[in-house]
């Protein structure tokens, strides 16, 4: 055989098998899209020298590129030995018919070459089709304006990476595939097709070390304390994969032959045939079943993690700026004339429906033990027996005094409200939200704060103190972040007002706010950074926006989710085609066994019935088992963070849902339709579904 | 009583937009009594497979209508025929037609599940008829465990357990060796004498046409001879060569040694 007719053969074969090759080429040529676009950003001349927010992105992207290199080298190495496991009957005929070893060699390498250049070349040609789309979409979400936005770039570095990559890639995979075939003789081959595949026999032993495996962790993912969670990380997620393949082959057996045992169940049509022919196929389906378990979990988590970050760093960020606007000024300056300027700017930017309130007040201290003559000593580690009980803390804190009628009418969600009701209580309130139930006891402790007098700074007048009971309140800020004191200490509206009195003009902090609905308005936004002009940072003038926090948490976090929905659409895309090649690579058999049960008179509906029964058995089961498996690992996520995060993981698992069940419905209907085909072709005439 | 009538059966393939059209069935009619075993034997491409099809409701006529048991089997469509083949009908296939995933008991047991007969009387059914037929020993079986003979015992079993008005059966000896042909006619033999079965059978085989009680002979899609066995089988086999080498056109069996397997 010459040359020309190797490669004429070989393309003949790709082209036979394309229905088997789709999907397989699909996701390697999708793989290859995702690697090419964030090889775009990452050797991005621009990125390098650092845009807003771009070098986070740029590491993000890093990482992301060599999980989905990985991931799609291990996805090919699999489909590709499923892929000539069941073309062996095939090659074995050739050798019969005298092909030599080196001929077949030749053969199943030009295939290769051929399938290899097709995935790498349309997922170039995609990446090209998609890298504006994809660059407009990564410098909307770093929160670039339209003239900043990142100029396209796709040089020879991302080119040379993606093809030297990828095409390694598919020569190693082809070298191991002609590895099986080679390790063979002719008549093994040509037997491949026929060996009855036989029931699996069940192992008490792996099935009881599989459950071990999966229940030990999940319970390990389950102990709510941070510590044992991150140090379980890689044993667990280990552990369950490899209890899930053990399990899954076992817990098939198991329940299928018992299934089987019960007569009165499996003698009816439906059980009958499917459970049968589930018996029949387990050694094809366990594997890919598990295989798409822990996909589906590693998708599901991925993307749940992502998306929890992304709420939870948002409602920190919201958390941490109870105003919306906040200007503080020593008083030194009027204070009168920097809110007209503010409230010059808001208006000008048509920011309305915002709420003003001022408060004067100033940096007080409040300490531990009584000032007194010991108290230097004690700060210069002397005398420890008298500690705080706050130990090794400074005991002594800046802290901004408030009134009571200011704690007690901020709105704050997670907020319990203390109540001063004898006299010599205060309320210190905590920069910071602490879980309900890791808060301290709001049991008061006696502190004692210093009363202001003229020139007076930290740790001066120590004999001029007056001595609370003081409640600790920790469901979060008042105020947005202040130069000094960011702990509060509410006091009753007479203490602090004859309090304040004995402070100077000149120590005194005027602290304006606004407040409103629109608080993250564009308006709002653009008033702000003009107001960034008028006090530039340093100045006697601080300014503190939600809005910027906000867009800043925004562009940052939308990276970090932007990434992991690509990373795991990637990995759906693996998913997706295992799960179609699984259905697809046995269609003429499953053609077969539908056209025998036809001509003993099955109908056509009922056929469809099993057909698709399989189809959902294959695609739905380890849905449920990646579901199972991505709960436990919320349940870990939540106890590192210290929240509920369940809900997230249930959202994203809903939305996937959603893309699964689109991916089932349109395979399930392309499958039953070829099956159909070759049905109605059999039988002569229209089989009526 | 009739158990099955076919009037004009009339079957033209091809014959769209200039392609020529084949007569592959010409005006045929045949009348199988309840508890006949009839043989229908022909050349290659003389309509018999075409008329069994017809038969088994798998294919359409093009004129002329089946009835079996009195139903017009024209008047039946999609869910009712595939209903009506599964409950009336028994197939036997040249290939067997076994399951390869499902037991050769649960091949027997198929017809029964399908229509949602008790899983005891399912039970009772297989061992009474298979204890009959000598084939009780391989139910837990797998097809691929077991002889091709033995297989094809098995889809005969699978054919009758659910008293079908009629068997029909597709050359059921065309994949057998001649030891495994004469059990699987002796069983189908027994079938018909002891459980009062009515079956019909394509084949080219003399051999297997031997133990019919009754053949027709059909040639380009047309009846061609119709021959009754008397009392001896040896001498019908002989009648069957001689109306076979009449016919020509090759019976495309090679007689020689299929006469030394009498």
């Amino acid at each position: 055989m010459n040359r020309m007719s190797l490669w004429h053969l070989a393309a003949r074969n790709v082209w036979q098998n394309r229905g088997r090759y789709l999907a397989y080429l699909g996701s390697a040529a999708f793989a290859v899209m995702i690697y090419f676009l964030y090889s775009a950003l990452i050797y991005h001349p621009e990125l390098q020298s650092g845009y807003r927010g771009a070098r986070f992105a740029v590491e993000g992207m890093r990482a992301a590129a060599v999980v989905v290199a990985v991931s799609t080298f291990l996805f090919l190495l699999y489909s590709n030995s499923a892929f000539i496991r069941s073309r062996m009957k095939e090659f074995g005929l050739l050798s019969l018919l005298g092909f030599s070893r080196r001929q077949l060699v030749r053969l199943i390498l030009a295939e290769s070459l051929i399938v290899g250049t097709f995935a790498v070349a349309s997922g170039l040609g995609l990446g090209l089709l998609f890298l504006k789309l994809f660059f407009l979409a990564v410098s909307a979400l770093l929160g670039l304006t339209e003239s900043e936005q990142i100029p396209l770039y796709a040089g020879t570095p991302v080119w040379v990476s993606t093809i030297l990559v990828f095409g390694s890639f598919f020569v190693v995979v082809s070298l191991a595939s002609l590895g099986t075939v080679l390790r063979r003789n002719i008549i093994d081959l040509v037997r491949a097709g026929r060996q009855p595949r036989g029931s699996p026999t069940f192992s008490r032993w792996l099935a009881i070390l599989g459950l071990l495996l999966v229940v030990g962790g999940y319970v390990w993912a389950s102990i709510p304390r941070p510590i044992v969670v991150i140090s379980g990380v890689i044993p667990v997620t280990a552990m369950v994969s490899v209890g899930t393949y053990f399990l899954i082959r076992e817990g098939s057996i198991a329940l299928l032959s018992w299934l089987h045992r019960r007569e009165a169940f499996f003698y009816r049509p439906v059980p009958f045939l499917t459970v049968s022919q589930l018996v029949y196929k387990l050694q094809d389906n366990y594997r890919v079943l598990s295989a798409v378990s822990i996909l589906v979990a590693v998708i599901l988590t991925a993307v749940g993690t992502a998306y929890t970050m992304y709420v939870m760093v948002l409602q920190d960020t919201v958390d941490s700026y109870p105003q919306a606007i906040q200007v503080v000024q020593r008083g030194s300056v009027e204070p009168s004339a920097t809110v007209a300027q503010v409230e010059a700017v808001l208006r000008k930017h048509g920011v309305t429906g915002m709420h003003y309130r001022e408060l004067l007040t100033w940096t007080a201290s409040l300490r531990s033990e009584p000032p007194g003559e010991d108290y230097q000593g004690q700060n210069q580690g002397q005398g420890q027996g008298q500690g705080s009980q706050e130990a090794g803390r400074p005991n002594e804190i800046a802290i901004t005094p408030i009134p009571y009628s200011f704690y007690a009418s901020v709105e704050r969600p997670q907020g319990e409200r203390f109540q001063l009701d004898r006299p010599g209580m205060a309320i210190r309130v905590y920069p910071f939200i602490i879980r309900k139930q890791y808060r301290t006891s709001p049991q008061p402790v006696t502190r004692y704060l210093v009363i202001p007098a003229s020139g007076a700074g930290l740790g001066q007048a120590r004999n001029n103190y007056i001595t609370l009971e003081v409640i600790p309140d920790q469901s979060g800020r008042l105020l947005n972040q202040l130069p000094e004191g960011n702990n509060l200490l509410v006091l009753d509206d007479g203490d602090f007002a004859s309090l304040l009195q004995r402070v100077p003009a000149a120590q005194r902090i005027h602290i304006a706010m606004w407040n409103g609905k629109a608080w993250k308005d564009r308006a709002v936004e653009r008033a702000v950074a003009e107001l960034r002009t008028l006090f530039p940072a340093g100045g006697p003038v601080q300014i503190t926006a939600a809005v910027e926090g906000y867009r800043a948490s925004l562009s940052t976090m939308g990276v970090v989710l932007f990434i992991g929905v690509f990373v795991s659409l990637v990995f759906f895309a693996a998913c997706f085609s295992l799960l179609y090649s699984r259905l697809f690579t046995e269609i003429e058999d499953d053609r077969r066994y539908l056209w025998q049960l036809a001509r003993v008179g099955v109908s056509g509906r009922e056929l469809r019935r099993l057909a698709l029964q399989q189809a959902a058995i294959i695609f739905f089961i380890p849905f449920l088992a990646g579901l199972l498996h991505s709960t436990f690992a919320m349940q870990a996520l939540g106890t590192l963070t210290g929240r509920m995060v369940l809900q997230y993981g249930w959202l994203v698992a809903c939305g996937y849902l959603l893309l699964y069940g689109l991916a089932f419905a349109a395979t399930a209907g392309f499958y039953w339709r070829s099956l159909h085909t070759g049905l109605s072709g059999r039988m002569g005439r229209e089989l009526a579904v | 009583m009739v158990i099955l009538q076919a009037r004009g059966l009339t079957k033209v393939y091809g014959g769209g937009r200039g392609k020529v059209a084949t007569r592959a069935l010409d005006n045929f009619s045949l009348e199988v009594h309840k508890g006949e075993f009839v043989g229908i034997m022909g050349p290659s491409g003389s309509g018999k497979t075409t008329l069994l099809n017809l038969l088994a409701t798998i294919d359409r006529p093009t004129a002329g209508t089946v009835h079996i048991e009195g139903v017009d089997t024209a008047t039946l469509r999609g869910e009712e025929l595939a209903l009506f083949r599964r409950r009336r009908l028994g197939f036997i296939f040249q290939d067997f037609n076994l399951l390869d995933s499902l037991t050769i008991g649960e091949n027997i047991a198929l017809p029964l599940v399908l229509d949602r007969v008790p899983v005891a009387k399912i039970k009772a059914r297989v061992n009474a008829i298979t204890q009959r037929l000598g084939i009780a020993g391989i139910l837990n079986k797998y097809p691929y465990e077991v002889s091709g003979g033995e297989q094809q015992r098995a889809a005969a079993t699978r054919a009758i357990i659910h008293e079908p008005a009629i068997i029909l059966a597709d050359e059921p000896t065309g994949n057998l060796d001649s030891r495994s042909a004469r059990d699987l006619m002796e069983t189908l033999t027994l079938l018909n004498t002891a459980a009062g079965a009515t079956i019909t059978m394509v084949t080219h085989d003399p051999f297997a046409a031997s133990f019919c009680r009754r053949i027709l002979f059909i040639r380009d899609g047309r009846l061609y001879n119709e021959i009754h066995r008397g009392e001896s089988r040896q001498q019908f086999f002989q009648q069957i060569l001689d109306v076979l080498s009449l016919i020509g056109g090759g019976a495309d069996e090679p007689h020689e040694s299929v006469a030394s397997r009498r």
